[in-house]
């Protein structure tokens, strides 16, 4: 999984998309976010692996909320989700 | 002071949960502590907060500095209450025993009358919790100390 998440971070760096945003939260996990006005991406590292997820967030016209474990993350829906929102700020 | 007034305030306390100048909010910033829960005869979890009853009570929460050390979001108390109403939410919470996902209460502390929760019901799933914590972050305002 942290292969797949070097290679996506790479390939968002590269085409020069809106840095990250990671802080710890209260129970060790690690939140990875791409921040919009009017959406967000959220990917959670934590201690207990089978407990990390991700989450897309959108309102307006693409409302949208999808959430789920790492298992069933889709990268290219996720970057999808940082491209539309990049382009429409 | 019984009613929950039109907005209520979360203390920063990790700098980590400002985002560029603190145009925007990190999720973080109003996770719920998972320890509250064990507490709780309903199994909520809680992310604390004072209901700004008054004008004063920013300066109040602000001059907390282990609370509020990177400032306060303020947040409209109907953002908490549309949440469970978000197309692919209200769904789940139509299937759950549970019709809300989050909601809110007053909790007045002995040194503290505006104090209160936001509660994410009992064993949301993690990533569930995360997105409910940034849709609130999504709508909150930022005032620094």
């Amino acid at each position: 999984m942290l292969n797949d998440l070097e290679q996506v971070l790479y390939r968002m760096n590269a085409v020069g998309l809106p840095s990250l945003h990671a802080a710890e939260l209260a129970d060790g996990s690690l939140l990875i976010e791409w921040l919009a006005p009017d959406r967000r991406v959220g990917l959670t590292l934590d201690p207990q692996p089978a407990q990390s997820g991700w989450y897309l967030l959108a309102e307006g016209a693409e409302s949208c909320q999808e959430w789920g474990y790492l298992d069933t993350l889709d990268w290219n829906k996720l970057i999808a989700h940082i491209l539309t929102g990049a382009h429409t700020d | 002071m019984t009613e929950a007034p039109s907005h209520c305030l979360r203390g920063i306390r990790k700098k980590d949960f400002l985002v560029e100048g603190a145009s925007a909010l990190h999720s973080g910033a109003f996770e719920p502590d998972p320890r509250t829960a064990e507490h709780r005869t309903d199994g909520a979890a809680e992310t604390s907060i004072n209901w700004e009853d008054d004008a004063l009570v920013v300066r109040m929460t602000l001059r907390n500095q282990q609370l509020a050390a990177h400032g306060v979001a303020r947040l409209p108390r109907t953002v908490i209450e549309a949440a469970n109403h978000l197309p692919n939410l209200a769904r789940l919470s139509a299937r759950s025993s549970e019709p809300r996902l989050l909601f809110h209460e007053r909790a007045p502390l002995p040194d503290n009358p505006h104090h209160g929760n936001i509660l994410f019901a009992r064993e949301l799933p993690k990533p569930l919790m995360r997105l409910l914590a940034g849709y609130l972050a999504m709508h909150a305002e930022y005032i620094s100390p």
